[in-house]
């Protein structure tokens, strides 16, 4: 069994053993509170230049079944887990974990004592780290994670996002999703309602997205500070009033981006599938998935013609916008869950509903 | 209004003490005037603290809505009191007794209530929102049901409606069988109806907790999967949280199906969803849905620190979930616990005392109560839960099986039964294939895999002593008991050298966030992982053990001490620390303590708080005989035991000590001695005479004592007796009948406080926790009293007592004899101060504390002056859970739980403990009298006062011959005739005194059996015949007084 170790830039160095690929990686250290759901969490391109803690400790309990991947595949930096199944018996899990850990290259530790790294990381707020096989120097791993370069200083959306276009056919609308490091899931909730999906990636110009005769588009999440992403929200900002427009997780920070609004960075993070979200206009409220480092500054919202439609009951931060007069709103947790819950997946719909009287014939003109 | 459960019964513990006290407290705090009604005396929800007012009377639609007519509250909160209290709900409004008094029923609505608990309109709302369930039918008649299974093909599951833990169903296949049990269901079912469906044993049964709010947001707390797949009741189950082998997209499939069933019932407050999932697909089906508390939400809210019966109670009253703070985090309630830790439930099941019932687990729930454990991994979790069962193994190795041959474990692994856990890590030790194992268990390979790497670490760690090897033992949650077995040492000895290596465990918060945000409860478990929580604090603290799991002989009661004595330590200005590991339990509430952990009560766990917390000392007079148990290793480990010396603890434990000191105290008891073989018996009674009581030494509430009348039946007993236990020897001691009087006095060495003395109603012989007993002693001459208190003193001052002193006697002839001495909080003990209205454990406390019964106002020989009401206990059976148990009382306690009858005089305290009891007063009979030989001339004095009341008798044919010689009018049954007549409940009591006793093949026997499987009264002793008989004059004459509510709080 071989030895690893996480040593974050403070000076903080846990020894385990490593159950994935053998080798180093660097990357900013973020912990999340989803108690199953670890394949999807690996899949998930939002965790690009991360290495990820697991806050449940049992992991790798039902395998992994390739199917349930979120993305082409696991972007993530690495994985820190307290315990890693050896086996599986789960009838669609066919996997081991540790097996697909290496498959992937993905290099992970196992046996730390991972509670006081999350409360390490709330107390303190996120760190670069690096994690790293074999015998190594601890205070050498540290200077090491002093020297990764901080997420806000890295375009990681390059790193994620398809290089070119693709689509899901269906007889429904058509929606294009601006693929910033797009989780499936979002495609296949689209796919699931009929909607012909075409997934662009985060370069392209909203004249190329207005080309593809779009009944709605979505801005999908990603990884990275959205801050670099301005290229991208000025093309959101010329998609309003042509096309209904959906944002989710990044793409939420992207349409505030777009209507001049700021983001800033939160402590550690939201990272889970328990967060609680109120819906400001009914009162009623859904607990969500949550994968974001980066929050939209309510403050910065006066003017922009935004409003707040969710609100995190934890922290009271933004979690929902919408635009007073033009279809175009937005959520900052993840409708379509994997992991999490299922709670919001009726915003698909509202959002399919829109599209409606916008382009009420939009598809029958295109096919006609 | 709230409606409490009433007394611990097999699938109703102490959960509803729990969450009707959180819930209660949660009331109060939005200034909501609570009065409650509950018939269970052990309970801290019936204590004056809890509620503006509490009545102790019986739980019954008459009693209850009697409670009403005088309080004439504006809401009735029914939803608390398990299913007892959803049933008295739903009778209430039935009779038109809410819409008469004005009463709005809070919470979730009955039109819900009745969609959950009605099986047809359950099964067609299911199909409404297009969830799953199985195939099955309502049968009335055994004979509908055998029509519908053999139309099915394969096994079925019966269970009759309305009925507590499934009592009566069981799993069926084939003609005969599924008539069998169907009958037995439609008889136990209030409502003469079964549920006949189709059995998907074998798949996973998972459960979630919902809370749901009338504005309709609604989140699960947790869920949970059952290691025990389907086939077995959740109850008997070990249950893990969360689940471990299901995926995300199963999860959150089960997660949405049970919001939307819980939104389709409208629930208003929790309610508990089972479904059983197909281990090799994601088809499933819905199994139950309980719209209320339970004992599944107070594991879940043990298991994630959610204070769920605290939310359900705010919800009652109006809040929206998220107006709710979560006390833990200071945030929203409205929100899932996450969890960085796992948690292993174990059921403890009562077949140590029920030797003779059949030990296959079904879908009749079984146990008596549980365990919780929580670990970092499932390995950790579960091992801490084994040690904390007590079920006589260590850790998953357990002697008896270890000593079984193969296919005598194979048999228990592949049948469902209290052992398997130990019965497949036996295997496994043994080389088992762990695929073939899980195939023939049904018990999913990954637990089993779990179990194998366990057995795999003892491989390892028989071959390797060294730090690396014992530290890989203790992380995955190895004892040191455990290790000293596999090296072949003593516990001791693994201590010194683990502690050598500077191996300890650190603590961890509970705290719903998975580390997310900062915590504020004080609610820790232990692990072998580096950062250690639990922060020192300097101010001075004692330690609280808990009793761990319900189990018969050690109830609730033993609970309600254990918080009162928190609550006196905190008024000392002490810290409180409790360590105790049973999840259904206020004292492990998270607000109760100062400091709670949840942990094994073991020597190793208890001395790891004790070197974290560094107590003035540990109280162990109040968690019964789990704590005491403890005393003299803590002591000898050099950890002060406050109260009572452990070495005065241990003489009134060693017979041999404690005959000596009572020898030379000059107090008599009944003479006897040790033997450890029949032939020694023999000798033994040729000196003392027959009748003998026989009971093997060291064991727990008279487990397997049985009173001997005969010689030839002497050598049978004493076998049994010495196989119990080989090491020790067997006690014989003449049986004295006579009146048997018990006291909680609590002694300082010099001075003792006397709070009065209680008279069991049943001869000595029967265990005094299944005596009725009244409370004060009605016509006590002064002499027998004032020897009474004698004795008492004289043992105070000769043991330095400080604390407890239960003691009971006997009153043979003229001569008062000592049975047996206790120095601690007894089983009693919350009955005598709820009668007494002061708790007696503040006192108790305070003494063991340091401070003199005079300082505190009691010097010399006090009195407490006589309660101005009579308080009569009556012992509440689950015999009729446990097919092939012996139901008569005797000298070994069977009862689970008990209820109160309060009253100005002793008729009416009679006729109120009857009543909550359960009982159907015989007011005009048939009463069937079965009386053994010896007992017949009481009998006929008995019969002749029973034809008086107006009751008509029918007698099986020795006691109608005695009733003949009488000229008593009686009807004469055979035997056969007997047990047909009370299936039938053609008659309204029983009265059997057994013979013999646990022998299935006697009529009696049967007879008894059929009547607590028909439910008719059914009395084993002459003396509650005749305590039966005040209380049917009472209510012949009556109108039954209006009810008045308890003392109210003290300061």
């Amino acid at each position: 069994m071989t030895e690893a170790y996480l040593a974050l830039e403070d000076g903080l160095v846990l020894r385990g053993r490593s159950v994935g690929a053998e080798g180093e990686a660097a990357g900013e250290v973020v912990f999340t509170t989803s108690m199953t759901g670890y394949p999807e969490v690996l899949t998930d391109p939002s965790y690009a230049g991360q290495i990820v803690v697991m806050a449940f400790p049992m992991m790798g309990t039902y395998g992994v079944e390739p199917g349930w991947a979120e993305s082409r595949r696991p972007f993530l930096r690495g994985f820190v887990v307290r315990h890693c199944s050896p086996y599986t018996w789960h009838w669609a899990g066919r996997i081991p974990l540790s097996d697909y850990l290496r498959r992937w290259g993905v290099v992970a530790l196992e046996g730390v004592d991972t509670r006081k790294l999350v409360r390490h990381l709330r107390a303190g707020g996120l760190k670069r780290g690096v994690l790293a096989t074999g015998a190594r120097d601890p205070r050498e791993l540290v200077e090491q994670a002093r020297s990764v370069p901080d997420l806000s200083c890295v375009d990681v959306v390059e790193e994620v996002s398809p290089p070119a276009p693709f689509t899901l056919p269906g007889e429904g609308p058509r929606v294009a999703v601006v693929d910033c490091g797009l989780k499936l899931g979002i495609a296949r909730e689209l796919h699931a309602r009929g909607c012909e999906v075409v997934v662009v990636p985060h370069r392209a110009t909203a004249r190329e997205i207005l080309s593809l005769n779009p009944d709605g588009v979505v801005v999908s999440n990603g990884p990275g500070d959205p801050a670099r992403l301005q290229a991208t929200a000025r093309e959101v900002r010329a998609l309003w009033g042509r096309v209904p427009v959906f944002g989710v997780c990044l793409g939420n920070q992207l349409v505030a981006l777009a209507a001049g609004a700021r983001t800033f960075k939160l402590p550690f993070g939201h990272r889970g599938s328990n967060h609680p979200v109120l819906d400001v206009d009914t009162g009623r409220v859904r607990i969500t998935t949550q994968n974001h480092g980066y929050a939209v500054d309510e403050a910065s919202l006066a003017g922009t013609g935004l409003r707040v439609t969710h609100r995190n009951l934890h922290d009271g931060t933004v979690e929902g916008l919408a635009h007073e007069a033009l279809p175009v709103f937005a959520v900052q947790f993840h409708p379509e869950a994997r992991p999490g819950p299922r709670d919001s997946r009726d915003l698909f719909d509202r959002f399919l509903e829109r599209l409606q009287p916008a382009r009420p014939t939009a598809r029958a003109a295109g096919t006609a | 209004m709230v409606i409490g459960s009433g007394p611990i019964v097999i699938g109703q513990a102490a959960e509803f003490d729990y969450s009707g006290t959180q819930a209660c407290r949660a009331l109060a705090e939005e200034g909501v005037e609570v009065v409650l009604v509950n018939s269970n005396p052990a309970t801290i929800m019936t204590d004056p603290e809890t509620a503006d007012r509490v009545y102790l009377e019986p739980l019954t639609a008459a009693s209850v809505a009697r409670v009403l007519e005088v309080e004439r509250p504006q809401g009735l909160l029914a939803t608390l009191g398990g299913q007892v209290g959803l049933n008295l709900a739903a009778e209430l409004a039935r009779l038109g007794v809410l819409e008469r008094l004005g009463v709005e029923l809070l919470g979730t609505p009955l039109h819900a209530i009745h969609d959950a608990e009605d099986r047809e309109r359950f099964r067609d709302l299911m199909a409404r929102i297009g969830q799953p369930v199985p195939e099955s039918t309502v049968a009335s008649t055994p004979e509908e049901a055998v029509a519908f299974a053999e139309a099915l093909g394969g096994e079925v599951v019966i269970r009759p409606a309305f009925t507590l833990g499934g009592t009566g169903g069981g799993l069926a296949e084939g003609r005969e069988a599924v008539y069998e049990v169907a009958a037995r269901g439609i008889a136990t079912s209030p409502i003469g109806q079964v549920l006949v469906e189709r059995s998907v044993r074998g798949w996973k049964e998972i459960e979630y907790e919902v809370v749901r709010d009338a504005d309709d947001n609604a989140i699960t707390v947790c869920n949970m999967e059952n290691v025990d797949p389907m086939g077995v009741h959740t109850g008997d189950s070990i249950v893990v949280a969360p689940s471990l082998t299901l995926s995300d997209r199963e999860h959150q499939m089960l997660r949405s199906a049970a919001l939307s069933i819980v939104r389709a019932l409208d629930v208003r407050g929790a309610c508990n969803v089972q479904f059983a999932l197909d281990p090799a697909s994601e088809r499933y089906y819905v199994i139950e849905v309980n719209p209320r508390l339970s004992r599944s939400s107070a594991l879940a809210s043990k298991a994630t620190g959610y204070p769920i019966a605290r939310v359900a109670a705010k919800i009652a009253v109006g809040y929206r979930l998220w107006e709710i703070q979560n006390p833990i985090t200071r945030g929203t309630a409205c929100f899932e616990p996450a969890l960085d830790y796992v948690v292993v439930k174990i059921p403890r099941w009562p077949f140590d005392k029920f030797a003779d019932s059949d030990r296959r687990l079904g879908t009749q729930m079984k146990s008596t109560g549980e365990v919780m454990a929580i670990g970092r991994t499932f390995t950790e979790a579960l091992l801490k839960a084994a040690r904390s069962v007590e079920a006589g193994g260590v850790g998953l190795y357990h002697p008896q099986l270890a000593a079984l041959p193969d296919d005598a474990l194979w048999a228990r692994a592949q049948t469902p039964c209290d052992e398997r856990l130990w019965a497949l890590a036996e295997l496994l030790r043994r080389g088992a294939d762990p695929q073939e194992l899980s195939r023939r268990s049904l018990v999913d390979p990954f637990f089993v895999w779990e179990l194998a790497r366990v057995v795999e670490v003892e491989r390892h760690l028989a071959r390797d002593r060294s730090p690396e090897a014992l530290t890989e033992a203790k992380r995955v949650g190895m004892s040191d008991a455990e290790v000293a077995r596999v090296w072949g040492t003593t516990e001791e000895a693994v201590r010194a050298y683990r502690k050598s290596l500077g191996l300890r465990p650190s603590y961890k918060l509970v705290d719903t966030c998975a580390g997310e945000f900062p915590a504020a409860t004080p609610y820790y478990y232990s692990t072998y992982e580096e950062e250690d929580e639990a922060e020192d604090d300097p101010r001075p603290c004692a330690v609280v053990l808990g009793s761990g799991p319900i189990r018969i002989a050690q109830g609730i009661e033993f609970d309600y001490s254990t918080v009162h004595a928190v609550r006196s330590l905190r008024e000392a200005g002490l810290r409180a620390v409790v360590v105790n590991c049973n999840p259904e339990t206020v004292s492990t509430d998270f607000d109760i303590s100062d400091r709670l952990y949840f942990e094994p009560l073991s020597v190793e766990d208890v001395l790891h708080v004790v070197e974290k917390e560094r107590p003035v000392g540990v109280l162990v007079q109040f968690g019964g005989q789990t704590a005491l148990n403890l005393a003299g290793p803590l002591h000898r480990a050099g950890v002060p035991v406050l109260g009572t010396s452990a070495d005065s603890l241990d003489i009134s434990e060693d017979r041999e000590k404690f005959d000596a000191l009572l020898s030379r105290l000059g107090i008599p008891r009944p003479p006897g001695g040790a033997v450890r073989s029949p032939e020694e018996a023999r000798d033994l009674v040729a000196k003392v005479g027959l009748p003998v009581l026989v009971r093997p030494s060291y064991v727990l509430g008279g487990r397997a004592m049985r009173v001997v009348y005969s010689a030839e039946e002497l050598d049978r007993v004493v076998r049994a007796a010495l196989a119990v236990d080989p090491q020790h020897p067997v006690l014989v001691d003449r049986y004295l009948p006579g009146v048997e009087l018990e006291v909680d006095a609590i002694g300082d060495g010099t001075h003792l406080l006397v709070p009065g003395v209680m008279q069991h109603v049943e001869r000595a012989g029967v265990h005094s926790g299944d005596s009725m007993t009244v409370f004060p002693a009605p016509h006590l001459p002064p002499e027998v009293a004032s020897r009474v208190v004698e004795i008492l003193q004289s043992l105070n001052r000769a043991l330095g007592v400080r604390g407890f002193l239960n003691a009971q006697f006997v009153v043979h002839g003229y001569r008062v004899y000592l049975l047996e001495a206790n120095l601690r909080a007894s089983r009693t003990v919350p009955f005598v101060s709820k009668v007494l209205g002061i708790p007696l454990v503040q006192v108790a406390t305070r003494v063991m504390l340091g401070a003199s019964l005079e300082e505190l106002g009691f010097p010399g020989v006090y009195h407490l002056p006589a309660p101005r009401q009579v308080g009569v206990k009556a012992p509440v059976f689950s015999s009729e859970k446990l097919p092939g148990a012996e139901v008569a009382v005797g000298p070994e306690m069977r009862s689970t739980g008990e209820v109160i009858g309060l009253d100005r005089h002793l008729p009416g305290a009679l006729y109120k403990a009857f009543v909550a009891a359960g009982a159907r007063l015989p007011l005009q009979g048939p009463l069937l009298l079965s009386v053994a030989r010896r007992e017949r001339a009481e009998a006929v004095r008995l019969a002749r006062r029973a034809v008086a009341a107006g009751l008509v008798l029918w007698a099986t044919p020795g006691t109608a011959e005695a009733l003949q010689r009488a000229g008593l009018p009686h009807r004469r049954l055979d035997y056969g005739e007997a047990v047909a007549a009370v299936r039938g409940r053609e008659v309204a009591a029983v009265v059997c005194v057994p013979t013999v006793g646990y022998d299935p093949t006697r009529p009696g026997f049967r007879l008894r059996r059929a009547a607590f499987e028909a439910r008719v009264p059914c009395l084993t002793s002459l003396e509650t015949a005749w305590a039966l008989l005040d209380a049917v004059e009472f209510a012949q004459a009556a109108p039954i007084p209006q009810p008045t509510a308890g003392p109210a709080a003290l300061g």
